[in-house]
């Protein structure tokens, strides 16, 4: 049997999950000085609007820019495995809601590295899903590039 | 300051957590006690906010419950080690409700070990969206979840 986690250890996924986990309620309440505890310092953030945020500094920013009807994330249907390069990826689900009640989903990309202070996400696209906006042109076909398949490791 | 749990009591305790929904949201009466310590409380700041203290006055409360009552979602949980016998949780919830509309908050909780496994002894509920009323919330007793330098999560090993 082929695992997608070679090298992992439980303990590394559910640690991975809790980094994760972490977004919410870090980037949702404004925490920006805890952003750390979640990204590397050169970690690059991208969006289905081709907005690039490189460096926590500038996710710092993103953060004290938000207004108050921004929406809250929620982090689901997390998949965590090992790239035939050797990264570490994971995918999971977004699910957005405005505080006026107004849902909006997608895929959250990520990659993430080990550092002496724990997992923490080196990379992170965003692909909108629903409801159906103007989206990258690539966009599907970098979700492939997450798709669990029956074979194992993902490249 | 941060402590350290084993894998397997990590998956226990996001057990205990995930049980919630499907014992209260199925009216499963007598298996409270799988999900609460018998010293629980469980507090909300929906509305004028209310205080359920002990095991047996939350399987009165879930008695109560009307059909209608939302269904729980509970995600994004990550853990702060106290220590070896308690950790504190803190979770998001969706709430979805019988008219298909959706709330959301976030609950903080506490966790006991017991000798029949990890309990949530204590759960306050804050919703966040929509805007509505609710009671006032103690910024500084919030502060002991919110992950921080000082405020670690847990490490798992």
């Amino acid at each position: 049997m082929t695992s997608n986690h070679p090298g992992l250890s439980a303990a590394d996924i559910l640690s991975i999950e809790q980094t994760l986990a972490l977004f919410p309620h870090i980037f949702d309440n404004d925490n920006g000085s805890d952003l750390d505890l979640l990204f590397t310092p050169d970690v690059v953030i991208e969006t289905e609007k081709a907005r690039s945020v490189e460096g926590l500094e500038a996710v710092r920013a993103w953060v004290a820019a938000k207004t108050a009807a921004a929406p809250d994330h929620q982090t689901l249907n997390v998949v965590v495995f090992v790239a035939e390069d050797g990264s570490v990826r994971a995918r999971s689900r977004y699910l957005r809601i405005t505080p006026t009640g107004e849902t909006s989903n997608g895929d959250f990309l990520d990659v993430l590295v080990q550092t002496p202070r724990g997992w923490r996400i080196a990379r992170r696209t965003t692909i909108s899903r629903f409801p159906v906006r103007s989206v990258r042109e690539d966009g599907t076909a970098l979700r492939d590039e997450w798709l669990p398949r029956a074979t194992g490791v993902r490249s | 300051m941060s402590g350290t749990l084993p894998a397997a009591e990590v998956i226990e305790i996001r057990n205990a957590i995930a049980l919630f929904a499907h014992v209260f949201d199925n009216d499963l009466v007598d298996d409270m006690g799988l999900v609460f310590s018998e010293d629980m409380v469980v507090e909300s700041v929906l509305g004028q906010g209310y205080s359920i203290p002990g095991l047996e006055a939350g399987k009165d409360f879930l008695r109560r419950r009307r059909p209608e009552t939302a269904d729980h979602h509970t995600v994004d949980t990550v853990l702060f080690w106290d220590d070896a016998e308690h950790v504190s949780a803190r979770s998001r919830y969706l709430a979805v409700r019988a008219d298909g509309g959706i709330n959301s908050g976030d609950y903080f909780d506490i966790l006991v070990k017991t000798p029949e496994g990890w309990r949530i002894q204590y759960r306050l509920s804050v919703p966040r969206t929509p805007d509505g009323p609710r009671a006032p919330v103690d910024a500084s007793f919030l502060a002991n979840w919110r992950p921080s330098a000082a405020r670690l999560p847990l490490r798992i090993a």
